[in-house]
């Protein structure tokens, strides 16, 4: 693997790594919201286990009285008084909605309290009642199932039925029966609704006989029917979550009734759950960003350090090329000096003055673009050790442009010139204003297609002396205008030489001075470089 | 092949970007009595190359080194391609083994540093006598 790819990857790396973390978080938070609701799952069949006994214990402590109404000398004779007499001290209700009745060995109703019409001595016979007769041997009473209406009211009841026994203690002469009706403001049922804790929430209690028909409940309705919704064999594993509803139940052996508490999954752990869920979505949401931030950092010092090598790569590869560039541009011009020289000295006697001043005046010429590239090389070495000095003073620089342009003249070189009549005062060093001019000139010629002028201008601008050279030939690229200033940049090769030091010393020279110096490229092909210097007025001087 | 039979001057193409290398070549050439044709870069050199053949092809091909677009040694082999018994003399300031010893296995005939400018007519005269 590479320094490169594995560079690529660690962001990659450091994001999995948060994502595990976060993954984690999350796993945990689920077995501490699986564990918390596991004990408030254990925690309410509690309260319902402890409301089904405390209710059986009521109904088996109530039929040990009920076993003294059994016990007692009832006559059990259709229309007896005596039974009637005793009957009638129980009903000390005037409001009640259900009453009671007695019951003969031949299953005859003899007499009772709130009978509907027709019912006295007509037969009592409900459903399963030979084993409820059975049951009560040994038992002194038994609940029977809810019906849909009783024998002393309309409504929907159930019926407490109380062995009366003869001589024989297990002996069943007949029956004590009283019902109950079935109404939502019952004393029992109100008793049931007092569980409710909130009415607006999902939950609710109900306690269900043995068919499953509602007795009480905390519901509005649904009283004395079945109760569609359970399924009483799975009520016998408890608690049970189903399609999102939770069931948790206990019996009541006494009376084969269960107590019945219903409500939604997500509600029941609300409590638990909402709070553990926030608390999650705040720590991996934390972590998602601070990872996130990790790793957007990290991936940026990366960038950034591959950049740093890149440039530094970069830097390298200019300075190979600056040696290679140099070492050319010092021996092609010795080679010149040399070559010219020698031949002359060789041949002298048979060479014309003509051809012998031509070779040396080429010799020359190869001796001054010698000094040229030396002195390039050096300021540039002066300007990286910072001591690049400059002897300023008051100067003209249109006197410094005719200067300029007379030198390439002698040369044969043909210059446009636009210079104003007055004088163009700035303070700078004469020579290396006088560089950068024949620097930018030089430039232009080199590039300037054959048989086009170089143009060089001066203008007062304001406070601003402004220089311009034009050339159309080799034009520069719009992404380079701004490159060619950089160390050994050249872009405007073609057959032409250089150091590509040139425009870099003629920045620093013009910036030094406090001005600027750029270039302008149109696709036409005429290419201009403008320099800016501050007047000498702009320095609070002369004018 | 060569032609350089009877009183006929032989023709040396000089190629080099350099205008004051051309120059100088041509005078040490010229004043040895030989015709000068020159070119500025790799791609005028191959069409001054198969303009002159046939014929008069150049007897000597003098060929500088590092010039922008093709390289001397790029240029050489073109033109050993079309004729291996091509005449090349490497002309070049940065003349040193590695650049001889490929220049060589290439099937140039010599190399010259430029420093050493006024062994050039002697050298091309060799060439031309083999």
């Amino acid at each position: 693997m590479t320094t490169r790819t594995r560079d690529r990857l660690m962001p990659v790396f450091a994001f999995l790594a948060v994502a595990a973390v976060a993954a984690i978080i999350v796993s945990l938070l689920k077995v501490a919201s699986d564990d918390g609701s596991e004990a408030l799952r254990d925690a309410k069949q509690a309260q319902v286990r402890s409301t089904a006994n405390s209710f059986n214990a009521r109904i088996e402590s109530s039929y040990a009285a009920l076993a003294g109404l059994g016990a007692r000398a009832w006559d059990l004779e259709e229309g007896s008084e005596a039974d009637q007499a005793v009957l009638d001290t129980f009903a000390i209700d005037p409001e009640a909605l259900s009453g009671f009745y007695l019951v003969d060995g031949q299953d005859s109703i003899t007499s009772g309290v709130l009978l509907r019409p027709g019912r006295l001595g007509s037969t009592y016979a409900p459903e399963g009642w030979d084993d409820v007769k059975d049951a009560l041997a040994t038992t002194p009473a038994v609940v029977m199932p809810v019906e849909s209406e009783g024998l002393t009211t309309e409504l929907p009841s159930y019926a407490f039925v109380v062995a009366i026994r003869g001589a024989d203690p297990t002996s069943v002469r007949g029956a004590f029966v009283f019902e109950e009706a079935l109404t939502a403001d019952s004393a029992f049922n109100l008793e049931i609704q007092a569980l409710a804790d909130d009415s607006a929430s999902t939950a609710s209690w109900r306690f269900v006989d043995a068919n499953g028909a509602v007795v009480a409940s905390t519901l509005s309705d649904g009283l004395g029917e079945r109760a569609t919704d359970l399924d009483l064999d799975a009520l016998e594993a408890s608690p049970v979550v189903l399609d999102g509803t939770l069931t948790i139940s206990a019996d009541v052996p006494a009376v084969g009734w269960r107590v019945v508490f219903v409500q939604d999954e997500d509600e029941f752990v609300a409590p638990l759950a909402g709070p553990l869920q926030t608390a999650g979505l705040v720590l991996v949401l934390l972590l998602l960003a601070v990872g996130l931030t990790l790793t957007i950092v990290l991936a940026r010092r990366l960038q950034r350090s591959r950049e740093e090598q890149e440039r530094l790569r970069e830097l390298h590869r200019a300075q190979e090329e600056f040696i290679s560039v140099v070492s050319h541009e010092l021996r092609t011009p010795v080679s010149g000096v040399l070559g010219f020289l020698q031949t002359t000295l060789d041949h002298w006697p048979s060479m014309s003055d003509d051809e012998r001043q031509d070779a040396v005046r080429r010799a020359y010429a190869n001796a001054r673009r010698l000094q040229a590239t030396a002195r390039d090389v050096l300021d540039t070495e002066s300007i990286e050790s910072g001591e690049f000095g400059y002897a300023r003073h008051a100067m003209d620089l249109v006197e410094e442009a005719r200067t300029t342009v007379e030198a390439f003249a002698s040369d044969g070189a043909e210059i446009v010139v636009d210079l104003p009549e007055h004088p163009v005062m700035i303070e700078a060093d004469p020579d290396r204003i006088q560089q950068v001019l024949a620097n930018l000139v030089e430039n232009a010629l080199k590039f300037a297609s054959e048989g086009e002028p170089v143009t060089l201008a001066l203008e007062q601008v304001g406070d601003v002396a402004r220089l311009t050279v034009v050339d159309r030939g080799v034009g520069i690229e719009q992404d380079q205008l701004e490159r060619i200033f950089d160390k050994f940049v050249r872009t405007r090769t073609g057959t032409v030489s250089g150091t590509g030091l040139g425009l870099y010393i003629s920045r620093r020279i013009v910036e030094d001075h406090d001005g600027r110096i750029w270039a302008e490229s149109d696709p036409g092909g005429a290419t201009t470089f403008v320099v800016e210097l501050p007047g000498l007025d702009a320095h609070g001087g002369l004018g | 092949m060569t032609t350089t039979t009877g009183n006929e001057v032989p023709t040396i193409l000089v190629v080099d970007d350099e205008p004051d290398m051309r120059d100088l070549s041509r005078m040490l050439l010229e004043i040895d009595g030989l015709h000068v044709v020159e070119a500025a870069d790799g791609t005028e050199a191959l069409e001054q190359f198969f303009r002159l053949d046939p014929p008069p092809s150049p007897a000597v091909v003098v060929l500088d080194s590092r010039m922008p677009g093709m390289t001397g040694l790029e240029v050489a082999a073109s033109m050993l391609e079309h004729n291996p018994d091509q005449m090349i003399v490497v002309f070049s300031a940065h003349l040193d083994r590695n650049l001889e010893a490929a220049a060589r296995e290439l099937g140039v005939a010599e190399c010259i540093s430029k420093i050493d400018a006024r062994r050039l007519p002697s050298v091309v005269r060799g060439l031309i006598a083999r």
